[in-house]
């Protein structure tokens, strides 16, 4: 018996993975995904890492642009060059302070409207890698588990929904964006409150499904979050109406392309699925 | 010392792959270096290594790509199992079965995966022209491995099989 198996220990080895992992996959498919202890050591190993490849990438794209701007420099004036080079170094180095301090002003006035107009917390945090899978679009954020960040968090920006969070690591966490075609989530129009679903359409835009050809649409129109599946809160901007088309009976087909720019996506909010305690004090009195 | 040659093949292919996808966060990328990490081990080990190889690097892509765990896992494992169990019985031998085994690869991982995937009820992604153009750009980086690579891995394999006896 122990000859054979070890004879056979690479067939058997493969039956077993396979096995293993078709069962994996069945569990995960009817039921909502749980955070597994192997996702949660994948991304303890692998944070630090892409992490690290952002930082490299930010620095790469800085040492570049600051040599760009010392050859233009260099170029129209050959006297000037060593001062105009130090002034322009220095005046990049403040550019970016300014565009960072900028990006952190904007995200933390956005966030106290935020949290005096809605019940819900949120957590700040920076955009630090993109997801490897080719067919979705997802972004890494530098906040995890130890956090308090959990599954089906939605993240929004000053700009309007970003994605929500579906996979969480201890320091990191994974996103889906609204592009991704997995994305769903409720919303409606803002002018005539007519109510639909928002699912992802790939590359850059997203569609608004279960709009009837009767429901009062325009192309321009805003699109909002319904707070219907608790997710995000209530009227925030989704995009706009870009495309409007006749569909498969009742319904038209129509394309909505976001707000957020998701390539110049530095910091976000991640919104707390349950209401603060005192702003349910403050509904109390 | 083989194992952590494979863990730093694995890390170099996340952090290319990532890098590219922060460039270029909405444009299908026309290769999967993990697919060809896997499939170049496999051509070169035994089946054990190649499909716990490809299990690791599965598990990876799965958990960073938002896929359901165990889909990218499955579909690296079956492949790099098949792929190295035709090399042992001197089925692919020499770079045009070398390249083959690349196109092989591609083509039926789509395949493995739209079918794993539609058996599960999940949505099915399977586009021709992207899989053609795919297939043909992992074959073309897999060769450039296999040739800049293969002379050494050979010696090496040579010199280890000549310690053993």
């Amino acid at each position: 018996m122990i000859g054979f198996i070890l004879r056979r220990k690479t067939g058997l080895t493969f039956i077993l993975i396979v096995a293993v992992l078709l069962s994996t996959i069945a569990a995960q498919v009817p039921a909502p995904r749980r955070p597994s202890l192997l996702a949660w050591a994948i991304y303890a190993v692998f944070s630090p890492l892409q992490q690290a490849v952002s930082y490299v990438i930010v620095g790469s794209r800085d040492i570049w642009s600051n040599y760009v701007d010392l050859r233009k420099v260099r170029e129209e004036n050959e006297t000037l060059r060593e001062e105009v080079a130090g002034l322009q170094r220095e005046n990049q180095r403040l550019r970016e302070t300014i565009a960072v301090i900028g990006g952190l002003q904007e995200l933390d006035a956005f966030k106290k409207i935020f949290e005096d107009l809605s019940d819900r917390g949120s957590l700040t945090a920076m955009v630090i890698g993109a997801g490897v899978g080719d067919s979705s679009h997802t972004v890494l954020l530098n906040r995890g588990g130890l956090d308090g960040v959990t599954e089906y968090q939605g993240v929004i920006s000053p700009r309007g929904v970003v994605g929500k969070v579906v996979r969480v690591g201890p320091t990191s966490c994974l996103v889906q964006l609204v592009t991704d075609p997995r994305f769903a989530m409720a919303a409606r129009i803002q002018a005539s409150r007519v109510r639909g679903l928002i699912h992802g359409a790939g590359e850059r835009t997203c569609e608004l499904r279960f709009i009837r050809d009767n429901d009062q649409i325009a192309e321009g129109d805003l699109i909002v979050s319904s707070g219907l599946e608790g997710i995000f809160p209530n009227g925030i901007l989704v995009g706009k109406v870009s495309d409007i088309r006749r569909g498969e009976p009742p319904f038209r087909e129509v394309d909505v392309t976001p707000s957020v720019e998701f390539q110049s996506l530095e910091w976000v909010l991640i919104v707390e699925r349950e209401p603060r305690p005192d702003a349910s004090e403050e509904q109390d009195q | 010392m083989r194992f952590v040659r494979y863990a730093l093949l694995l890390v170099a292919v996340f952090i290319f792959s990532s890098a590219v996808r922060w460039l270029f966060p909405q444009t299908p990328l026309p290769f999967d270096l993990f697919l060809v990490a896997v499939v170049f081990v496999a051509l070169f080990r035994s089946p054990m290594h190649a499909q716990l190889f490809g299990l690791v690097t599965g598990l990876t892509q799965d958990v960073f790509s938002n896929e359901i765990i165990g889909l990218n896992a499955i579909s690296l494992t079956v492949l790099a199992y098949i792929i190295a169990s035709l090399r042992q019985a001197v089925i692919i031998k020499g770079t045009p079965q070398r390249a083959m085994a690349f196109t092989f690869a591609t083509i039926a991982d789509a395949f493995l995966l739209a079918g794993i995937a539609s058996a599960f009820n999940l949505p099915v992604v399977l586009d021709p022209l992207s899989l053609t153009i795919r297939a043909i750009t992992n074959t073309a980086i897999g060769l450039i491995a296999v040739l800049l690579l293969h002379r050494r891995i050979e010696e090496r394999q040579k010199m280890e099989r000549y310690e053993v006896t």
